[in-house]
C-alpha cells in the first residue's frame, strides 16, 4: 500500500508496453477441462483425485462443475506444471486444455 | 450383475470373465494399436488440442508431445491384451487396463457420435452392435473406477 504523502503518479503506457511479454509472464496459466459426453462422471472424479490428488469430495465438485457449466478451472500455475498436468490429463482421455489466466 | 474386479486381502485383483469376453478384450487393444498408426479422425479424442488459443504454442507442443503420448498409448494398449486372459492382476494393472477400455471408448463414441442426449434406435439400426460393445466398455470402466477408488484418500 502506498503511503499518502507521495504523488500518485499514473504511468504513461505506449502500446507496445500493454502487449509487453514480461507483464505477460507473470500471469499464471490455467488448466481447463472440459464437458464431454463420452468420459463417465465416476471416472472424470478417479483422474482428479489421482492426477491432482484431491481429495474424493473436491474432484467430485470440480467434475460437477464441467458437467453443469461445460468447464472448470483445474489448475493454476507456472506454464511448465500447467502443460505436465495437460499431459497426464489427456494420457487419461479428459478433454484438457490450458491458456494465460486473463 | 457382479463386478468382475474383485479387490482381494492381498490386495490383488481378481478378474472374473466369462471367454468370448476375454478373447473381445484381448482383440480390441490389438485394433486400438493398429488403428493408431494411422491418422482416422475417430482417434482425435485421444491425440486432443493443448493450447486451444494459441496456434504457434500448439504446434510446438505437439512437435514435443504427441509423440510421448502415443508410446505410452501404444505401451499401454500391449499390456492390456495381457490384462484380458489374466485371472489376478495388481491394482496398477487394473489402473493401465480401465485407462485402455476408455481410450476404446473415447474411439467408438467419436464413432458414434455419441451426445448426452439419448438416441433414437429402431431395432435394424445399423450402430446398435457398436452402442452394445460401448455400453459394455462403459460398465467395464465403472467397475475398474470403483475398486480403483478404494485406493485413493478420500
Amino acid at each position: 500500500m502506498q503511503n499518502q504523502w507521495v504523488p500518485v503518479v499514473t504511468p504513461i503506457r505506449s502500446p507496445e508496453s500493454a502487449t509487453d511479454t514480461s507483464l505477460d509472464l507473470d500471469r499464471p496459466w490455467v488448466v481447463l477441462v472440459w464437458n464431454d459426453p463420452i468420459n463417465l462422471m465416476s471416472y472424470v472424479t478417479m483422474v482428479f483425485q489421482k492426477v491432482f490428488g484431491f481429495s474424493k469430495a473436491k474432484a467430485h465438485s470440480l467434475m460437477l462443475d464441467v458437467h453443469e457449466k461445460g468447464r472448470a478451472t483445474v489448475f493454476s500455475g507456472p506454464r511448465e506444471k500447467a502443460e505436465m498436468y495437460v499431459f497426464r490429463l489427456h494420457e487419461h482421455g479428459l478433454w484438457a486444455t490450458m491458456q494465460q489466466d486473463d | 450383475v457382479a463386478n468382475p474386479f474383485r479387490l482381494t486381502s492381498n490386495g490383488t485383483v481378481k478378474v472374473t470373465l466369462a471367454k468370448w469376453k476375454r478373447d473381445l478384450l484381448a482383440e480390441l487393444p490389438q485394433q486400438l494399436r493398429d488403428l493408431m498408426s494411422t491418422d482416422d479422425p475417430s482417434l482425435r479424442r485421444l491425440f486432443p488440442v493443448a493450447y486451444h488459443d494459441d496456434d504457434e504454442r500448439e504446434a510446438e507442443y505437439q512437435r514435443y508431445m504427441r509423440e510421448e503420448l502415443l508410446m505410452s498409448r501404444m505401451a499401454a494398449a500391449e499390456r492390456a491384451t495381457v490384462f484380458a486372459t489374466a485371472t489376478s492382476i495388481t491394482v496398477d494393472d487394473l489402473g493401465a487396463w480401465v485407462n485402455v477400455l476408455n481410450s476404446l471408448r473415447l474411439v467408438l463414441g467419436t464413432r458414434l457420435e455419441v451426445s448426452e442426449d439419448d438416441i433414437a434406435l429402431e431395432p435394424d439400426d445399423d450402430r446398435i452392435p457398436g452402442l452394445q460393445l460401448y455400453s459394455f466398455l462403459g460398465y467395464l470402466v465403472d467397475c475398474g473406477v470403483r475398486v480403483l477408488s478404494r485406493g485413493l484418500p478420500d
